[in-house]
């Protein structure tokens, strides 16, 4: 089936008449604008309170800069071996978790939007129902579990925690991802007799890359993130940076310059790769190329 | 791609088997079961017991804290009955219920108006780059962080926001935000959105990703506006995500504990406590396990049914 | 058809190589003792001890301490695990309940009755027999059945801190000594200038804002909420009264907004900035406060009491207290350590440290190089009887503070009045107690 107009004309002209187009654009870049203000506006102010020594931070009146605003409190970061382990425990543990996690949810995914077999509501009950227990109250006996099977304080039980922490929403999202794919991609590989295996991950999984990616990026950032587990099942050897993070609230001051340029300093890469590889998932390379 | 001429289907495609009967049924479950299994042996594995245990507690007179001489023994209904009859239980169930609610609107409302303006034809590839990557920033700091900035920026009568709210004209000076039982409960359900939101807008943003073109400029072709062309194209494409992610969103903001914790403690005056907070503090404050425990299970149904209700509401969709 | 069962199985095959695989690379890297702590190798014992203190101290003079023991003891070695403090209650009653405590846990007092709930602490009666030591000079061990449990190894006083400049500005010329005295500085100050009087720290995740704010004010005349036996009993008329007096600054608009959110932390903070005139505070932010405004013009003075009252005074403290774990497989090693810790000098020195009062009373702070407040405040320290009700080994102490910070919550917003206030926490105190025995 080919488009509607010609390439020609698909080139240069898009929906709608030029004025509307322009105030189109004016409103969009205007929506965009205030978007971005509204995310990143807080962190900012987050960032220019780094480069504060502690009792400048909480001046009144607040001020942007200050004379003694540098990148001290940087400096004394990475020469922390402490801090820097704590970003190797972090993106070591994120890594793990989130390959792992795309793995098992686009397979688990496949199979629930593709598959028609007893017990399938049950399945999808039990995948939802995993997390329906507030974590808070799950604390001590998951950690006696956890201690029973000699992974306190370790890496692999922390894995697995933010592992079952995942797989709910990966394995809900992939399934409703895959569901928005038409069957007759299935149907007609089928007919050329390939396997479910085959179908999967040569055929749909390429389309739903967007997907896959994004539910890479949540599951990254989950674990990343996560506070309650890593604070409970680990004590010395594993600690990762929200960990650090909360280690400088302590009982008598708050260290807010050094807790802030942990915060900053650890987002960094994530931000870096999200800028550079967005478009690979994100950039509609991938749009309606397969349609029809 | 499809064949002209017919031909015996390959060894190894469904059609060598036998095309009715249990036997192609159970082996199609087994190959289902087979993908699923990883996932289901891992969280079967670790949390049938813990989830099994709270059950367990619910139901007991103590646990956890040592009672010399007290054995345990069942109680039934006990905790259930403390738990429900307990003012500040019910209470809280409304608050969670305002807040998980007005949450995931807005995350919804939020997410789909950001993936939608960065979905937009009418501007660059590198403008759509950047800002793709500001607005999820406030998804990259943990909730440590969140908190302790947000109080910091909300909580001082002298602090950032009034300041500046301030230096605008508004009267809002000396106002603590998170400090008084007419705001708190909505200054930590903006906290909540502004940490929260970039979730639905990368799914989102994802899912806009397979809305054909052709058909959105076919219905330009056919004299649609732009709302026309979204809630008839675009929508209805979205539908699947949109509906998955509003129920793990309510589930997860109905356990919400540490955003509420860290911001208010449940405070002031109880204005802002939650069923996760109270769990919390049933537990660790009052060393009364069991009860809990009760309060957790209570969670839990709320949640099963919503579970419950999103699988069906699949498989109507999918008629 | 062997096709495709064959790919299923393959790929599911490869699947949980790849799992396993990364799971055992990750396994590599860590290590999965430690389910109470110590080891032995050969005589030589590892022992950990869980506490938040290092990060309140000078850089590295927990660790200088902790050399200063090994050294002393060769065969044993000290793994030294710092907590974030906000967790540390949680966290410890978690390793509690899974037998995954420290040998050696730092605890505030108030957690006395959480930890000995589980029986997570050892008898530290037996082992100081065992090592002869004489405990006649250590201040508030706390106890059950005649067995102590839990020493407090520092004890943090809780003074007034006055602004002697907002003072001036608003025309008062002399510290407040008694109530009405100190709600004419209010008053003034909070008219006069752009300064509030007084600020509370009310936050309910963790309420000892109700000792440290409100309580103080009855201690400080020499009232109490316990009645016969120990036992709670605060619907007292002195309660009572100094209920009244505080919201009377709360009405007069004397207290600084946002109290009802308000965390300790807070408090040195809004001092250093001027934001407040005065405050009860812990002696140990002395040190942050001259940090954030070297300029500042303050004082320390006893918390002000009653008109007419001429008794003596107390003075809400809380501590910095220590522990052995009943998990822990070095039980008499571990007491040698907490031994260490309460020898006069050593306590001594960690106490001045960390701007607190030792715990041993035969320790004598060297407060020579000390700032003039330090020394003050040991004056006030010395002629005051140091107390915090809430942390005498009451059961669910921290249950107990949150359901009096609930109903002062909504005394101070007017939605009921001093009688009622007093009644409910009563009530809910007699149900957590009772609770807490069943």
């Amino acid at each position: 089936m080919t488009t509607s107009a010609s390439p020609a004309v698909r080139r240069t002209r898009r929906p709608g008449p030029a004025r509307p187009r322009r105030a189109a654009k004016f409103w969009t870049i205007l929506g965009l604008l205030i978007s971005a203000g509204f995310a990143v506006l807080p962190v900012l102010w987050m960032f220019l309170s780094s480069l504060k020594p502690n009792r400048q931070i909480l001046q009144t009146p607040p001020r942007l800069v200050t004379g003694a605003s540098s990148f001290a409190g940087y400096s004394k970061l990475f020469h922390d071996t402490a801090q820097l382990d704590s970003f190797r425990d972090s993106y070591l543990i994120g890594g793990a978790v989130t390959v792992l996690t795309i793995v098992v949810s686009v397979l688990a995914g496949y199979s629930l939007s593709r598959m028609d077999f007893p017990g399938k509501s049950a399945v999808m009950t039990v995948v939802i129902g995993v997390q329906s227990v507030p974590p808070i109250s799950l604390v001590i006996p998951y950690l006696g579990l956890i201690t029973v099977l000699g992974l306190y304080d370790s890496y692999t039980g922390l894995i697995l925690t933010h592992l079952v922490l995942t797989f709910p929403y990966a394995i809900v999202m992939m399934t409703a991802y895959f569901d928005t794919l038409p069957r007759s991609l299935d149907e007609a590989a089928r007919v050329d007799g390939a396997s479910s295996m085959r179908i999967l991950w040569q055929i749909l999984l390429p389309i739903s890359l967007p997907g896959v990616v994004s539910i890479g990026v949540y599951t990254f950032m989950l674990s990343w993130n996560e506070f309650l587990f890593a604070l409970m099942l680990t004590k010395q050897h594993v600690r990762t940076v929200p960990i650090r993070i909360s280690l400088f609230i302590g009982q008598n001051a708050v260290d807010w310059q050094a807790m802030f340029a942990l915060s900053i300093a650890g987002s960094v890469p994530v931000l870096i790769f999200f800028l550079v590889f967005q478009r690979y998932f994100l950039g509609g390379l991938a749009a309606g190329s397969v349609k029809g | 791609m499809t064949q002209l001429t017919a031909r015996r289907p390959a060894v190894g495609s469904p059609r060598t088997v036998p095309t009715r009967g249990r036997f192609r049924r159970g082996r199609r479950a087994l190959i289902a079961y087979s993908f699923l299994s990883p996932a289901l042996l891992l969280m079967i594995g670790l949390m049938f017991v813990p989830i099994g245990t709270v059950i367990y507690y619910s139901f007991l007179n103590y646990a956890i804290v040592n009672r010399p001489g007290r054995p345990h023994h069942l109680v039934g209904w006990t905790n259930y009955q403390q738990v429900l009859s307990d003012p500040l239980f019910t209470s809280s169930l409304w608050h969670t219920v305002a807040f998980s609610v007005l949450s995931v609107l807005c995350h919804l409302l939020l997410g789909l108006a950001f993936a939608l303006l960065l979905n937009s034809q009418v501007i660059g590839r590198v403008a759509k780059g950047i800002f793709r990557t500001l607005i999820i920033i406030p998804w990259l700091f943990t909730i440590t962080i969140v908190v302790a900035l947000w109080r910091y920026l909300l909580l001082d009568p002298h602090g950032v926001v009034n300041f500046i709210l301030h230096s605008l004209g508004l009267p809002t000076q000396g106002l603590a935000w998170l400090g008084q039982t007419n705001t708190a409960l909505a200054a930590i359900i903006f906290v909540n959105v502004w940490a929260g939101y970039p979730f639905f807008m990368i799914s989102l943003l994802a899912g806009l990703q397979g809305v054909s073109d052709e058909l959105r400029e076919a219905a330009w072709v056919d004299g649609a506006n732009a709302f026309e062309r979204f809630w008839y194209v675009t929508r209805p494409h979205l539908r699947p995500i949109i509906v998955s992610m509003s129920i793990l969103d309510l589930i997860w903001n109905l356990q919400n504990f540490a955003t509420i914790f860290l911001l208010t403690g449940g405070g002031p005056a109880n204005s802002t406590n939650v069923i996760a907070n109270y769990t919390y503090t049933t537990a660790y404050f009052d060393q009364d396990y069991t009860a809990a425990a009760a309060s957790a299970v209570i969670i839990l149904l709320i949640s099963l049914v919503l579970a419950v209700a999103y699988g069906w509401s699949r498989r109507a969709m999918s008629r | 058809m062997a096709r495709g069962r064959r790919s299923v199985r393959r790929g599911t095959v490869a699947v949980g190589l790849a799992a396993v695989a990364s799971l055992i690379v990750a396994g590599c890297g860590s290590s999965s003792n430690s389910s109470s702590g110590g080891s032995a190798a050969g005589g030589n014992v590892t022992l950990q001890f869980s506490q938040w203190w290092a990060g309140e101290l000078p850089k590295g003079d927990m660790d200088s301490l902790v050399s200063q023991f090994e050294q002393q003891n060769p065969n044993i070695k000290i793994d030294l695990v710092t907590n974030p403090y906000q967790n540390t209650h949680d966290s410890t009653i978690a390793q509690a309940a899974t037998h995954n405590m420290s040998d050696i846990v730092a605890m505030d007092g108030t957690w006395y009755s959480d930890l000995q709930n589980q029986g997570a602490l050892a008898n530290l009666s037996d082992l100081m027999k065992s090592a002869h030591y004489d405990d006649s000079n250590l201040t508030g061990e706390l106890k059950t059945n005649n067995s102590v449990y839990m020493i407090p190894a520092v004890n943090f006083v809780y003074p007034m801190f006055v602004n002697m400049d907002l003072l001036k500005q608003a025309g008062i010329t002399s510290i407040p000594k008694t109530q009405s005295e100190f709600k004419a500085a209010a008053d003034a100050v909070s008219q006069k200038t752009k300064a509030k009087g007084f600020t509370l720290a009310l936050s309910p995740q963790t309420p000892n804002g109700v000792a440290n704010d409100v309580m103080a004010w009855v201690w400080a005349s020499g009232g109490s909420m316990l009645g016969a036996n120990n036992t709670p009993n605060i619907n007292t008329p002195e309660v009572a009264q100094a209920l009244e007096f505080v919201d009377s600054l709360y009405k007069s608009g004397d207290v600084l907004a946002g109290s009802l959110n308000e965390q300790e932390t807070q408090k040195p903070n809004a001092f250093a900035q001027g934001q407040v005139a005065m405050m009860f505070d812990s002696l140990a932010h002395v040190t942050s406060i001259k940090s954030n405004a070297p300029s500042l013009n303050f004082q320390l003075a006893p918390v002000p009491v009653k008109d007419g009252y001429t008794g003596q005074e107390g003075i809400n403290a809380a501590s910095w207290a220590v522990g052995i774990s009943n998990d822990s497989k070095h039980k008499a090693e571990a007491w040698k350590f907490v031994q260490f810790l309460m020898d006069p000098a050593n306590n001594a020195k960690l106490a001045t440290e960390a701007n607190g009062f030792p715990g041993n009373k035969a320790a004598k702070p060297d407060l020579s190089q000390s700032d003039p407040h330090i020394q003050n405040a040991f004056q006030i320290y010395q002629n005051s009887k140091p107390l915090n009700e809430f942390a005498n080994g009451l059961p669910v102490s921290v249950q107990l503070e949150s359901d009096f910070d609930t109903q002062l919550q909504k005394y101070f917003t007017g939605q009921q009045d001093v009688q009622t206030t007093l009644k409910n926490t009563q009530d809910a105190w007699d149900r957590h107690i009772k609770a807490a025995t069943k």
